[in-house]
């Protein structure tokens, strides 16, 4: 049904728009281009364009950035052990912003594998945030959960004021940053796509081969070690995995909200808490959710466009309190 | 049972532990013998909890020699210790929504590897365990909707599903009913004295260690204060000594084993009435 759902919406990313394509072309336009398929050429020109160049690599962005936020948002809350942990909850959210507020008020341009110094600076602000917030949490070899997450506090409060403090000196560049803060899908590239693609990878696998350890880590973390679990590695090998593809996402996306948070709850109220099915039905559903997000964020007073930030967080947060009172009593 | 050269399969010597700088175990010594249930028993704070979690290495101890089934513990990887000792904490947190199936077959983690899924010889060895510990019938519902005795069965059960030849119990008793005490102190009883486990446990009451060890450990305040089988040890003059407390003694009917009888109105330890000027 998963399955479904992220096919139909798809569908949906590729064929609305500012421009319509009826779904009978849009299937011949991809077919054309499957390698041995000769498909004969009956659509405007431009229709292709559309959809091989802007529509396609903007719906599997939202598709890649949805699934890798809602699949390490399920991880944080897993290791830390915290239903209101989000894959911002630890440094990467306030980091990236103010690697981007660096980068967008940068006074030289540069590019590196035809990245813009943006991505770039929000990806290593991302890591550097969450790599002081670790260290600090660190007392002798262990990480406690509880400190990890006030350090993270602190650190975004720190990168947050430093960001803002930027923001006085922004001048005509607030309005860009801005729009990047509240998270954007709109400029997608293949480029995008395919730098995200192996840090998505590498994070699901890693996560996902410790989807059991995982759930006997939910039992706490010293009666996990007592059942045979190197807490602190474990600990440690997720937190790092998880940061990393959530760095990945925000660099060529901004700061969605939400999709991280609220979607591996959906999925734990409706399918029960064992990682080993709601890690891929995360992926799956966080995908769903974010295409459809964008769908929204690109129609609704199209031309112009609304950050998908606000839309995740406008339609999901009803939604999500909806979910929770029909849930009352049986979830948390 | 494999054992150490010596006959025993756990033996520490001058154990210490400190939190935060203040020695909490002031060299502590044990010895489990193979089939053996070993108490330990004390006032609170006397250090018996301590002792388990250095033992599971959960807590680095300062200092002292550990030797488990011939191994040094803190040599060992988390899930090879697993594999020797399994433990049955004081209280358990279980996580909602997993079934006590679930929550039993945990305890195979030690055997698997990060990929790998339980299989059908894990499901076996659980659901065995689960039979032992007389909670087969609640397999399938999730922890969160059982009471806490039978929560603290689920435990046990996964304790046995790790198959470590020592069994570390802190407590296990505290929250059972008389009937759920008894059925999982003959249980592990029994389980040691077929020479399949060897068990410490950590015992509140002193009649009901009396009854089931072979031999007890009396803490008090981080030190090993006796040590011997329970008519050796539990005596009036070292519960007054231990405890502060009066008590009188008997002798069981049945098993010929001590049993405590506190003496009420005899309380001359720490006056607990209130201070005027709290009135």
């Amino acid at each position: 049904m998963g399955a479904g759902m992220l096919l139909a919406a798809l569908g949906l990313g590729l064929t609305w728009g500012a421009a319509g394509i009826p779904l009978s072309d849009l299937l011949r336009i991809l077919a054309s281009r499957a390698p041995g398929v000769t498909v004969e050429q009956s659509w405007p020109m431009h229709w292709e364009r559309i959809v091989w160049d802007i529509r396609l690599p903007r719906v599997l962005l939202a598709s890649l950035v949805g699934a890798t936020l809602a699949f390490a948002g399920a991880t944080y809350q897993g290791v830390l052990r915290n239903p209101l942990a989000d894959p911002y909850l630890i440094g990467v959210a306030a980091g990236a912003g103010l690697g981007a507020t660096l980068a967008f008020l940068l006074p030289v341009q540069f590019s590196f594998y035809a990245l813009s110094p943006v991505p770039i600076f929000a990806f290593l602000g991302a890591m550097t945030a969450v790599t002081i917030a670790y260290r600090s949490a660190k007392i002798g070899m262990k990480v406690p959960t509880t400190t990890l997450i006030l350090a993270g506090v602190a650190i975004s409060s720190l990168a947050s004021a430093v960001m803002l403090f930027l923001f006085m000196l922004a001048g005509d560049n607030l309005r860009t940053i801005f729009s990047w803060i509240m998270g954007s899908l709109n400029g997608s590239t293949w480029d995008r796509v395919y730098l995200l693609v192996p840090y998505t990878a590498v994070m699901a696998l890693v996560v996902l081969a410790h989807g059991r350890v995982l759930n006997v880590l939910q039992l706490n973390e010293e009666q996990a070690q007592q059942v045979g679990v190197d807490v602190e590695r474990v600990k440690m090998t997720l937190i790092v995995a998880a940061s990393i593809g959530t760095a990945a996402a925000v660099s060529v996306s901004g700061l969605i909200g939400f999709v991280g948070l609220v979607v591996p709850h959906m999925i734990r109220m409706v399918w029960g808490p064992d990682y080993r099915v709601l890690l891929p039905l995360s992926m799956l559903y966080g995908a769903t959710f974010l295409i459809l997000a964008d769908l929204i964020a690109r129609t609704i007073i199209s031309p112009a466009e609304i950050p998908v930030g606000v839309v995740t967080a406008f339609c999901g947060a009803p939604f999500f309190l909806l979910l929770l009172r029909r849930a009352r009593g049986t979830y948390l | 049972m494999r054992g150490t050269t010596d006959g025993t399969v756990l033996e520490v010597q001058q154990l210490r532990v400190e939190y935060d700088g203040r020695e909490v175990l002031h060299g502590i010594d044990l010895a489990l013998r193979p089939g053996e249930v070993l108490g330990i028993v004390g006032p609170n704070g006397s250090g018996k909890s301590t002792v388990v979690r250095a033992l599971s290495h959960v807590l680095a101890s300062s200092g002292g020699v550990m030797c488990i089934m011939d191994r040094d513990p803190k040599a060992l990887k988390a899930p090879d210790l697993a594999k020797l000792l399994a433990v049955v904490p004081q209280s358990s947190v279980l996580p909602d929504g997993f079934t006590a199936l679930d929550v039993t077959l945990m305890g195979r983690t030690p055997y698997l590897r990060l990929l790998q899924g339980e299989g059908p010889d894990d499901v076996r060895i659980a659901r065995q365990a689960l039979l032992q510990t007389a909670s087969l019938q609640f397999a399938d519902r999730p922890v969160n909707e059982l009471s806490g005795g039978e929560r603290q069965l689920v435990v046990v059960a996964r304790a046995l599903t790790q198959q470590a030849p020592i069994l570390l119990m802190d407590e296990p008793t505290a929250h059972l009913d008389i009937n759920h005490q008894i059925a999982l102190l003959d249980l592990v009883s029994g389980l040691a004295h077929d020479h399949e486990r060897s068990v410490i446990a950590v015992i509140h009451d002193l009649t009901l260690a009396s009854q089931y060890c072979d031999r007890i450990v009396v803490l008090n305040n981080g030190r090993v204060v006796a040590t011997g089988t329970p008519h050796e040890v539990i005596h009036a003059d070292m519960i007054e000594a231990v405890y502060g407390a009066q008590v009188e003694i008997i002798e069981h009917p049945v098993t010929k084993r001590p049993v405590v009888i506190p003496v009420p109105g005899t309380y001359r330890g720490r006056d607990l009435s209130v201070p005027p000027c709290c009135v």
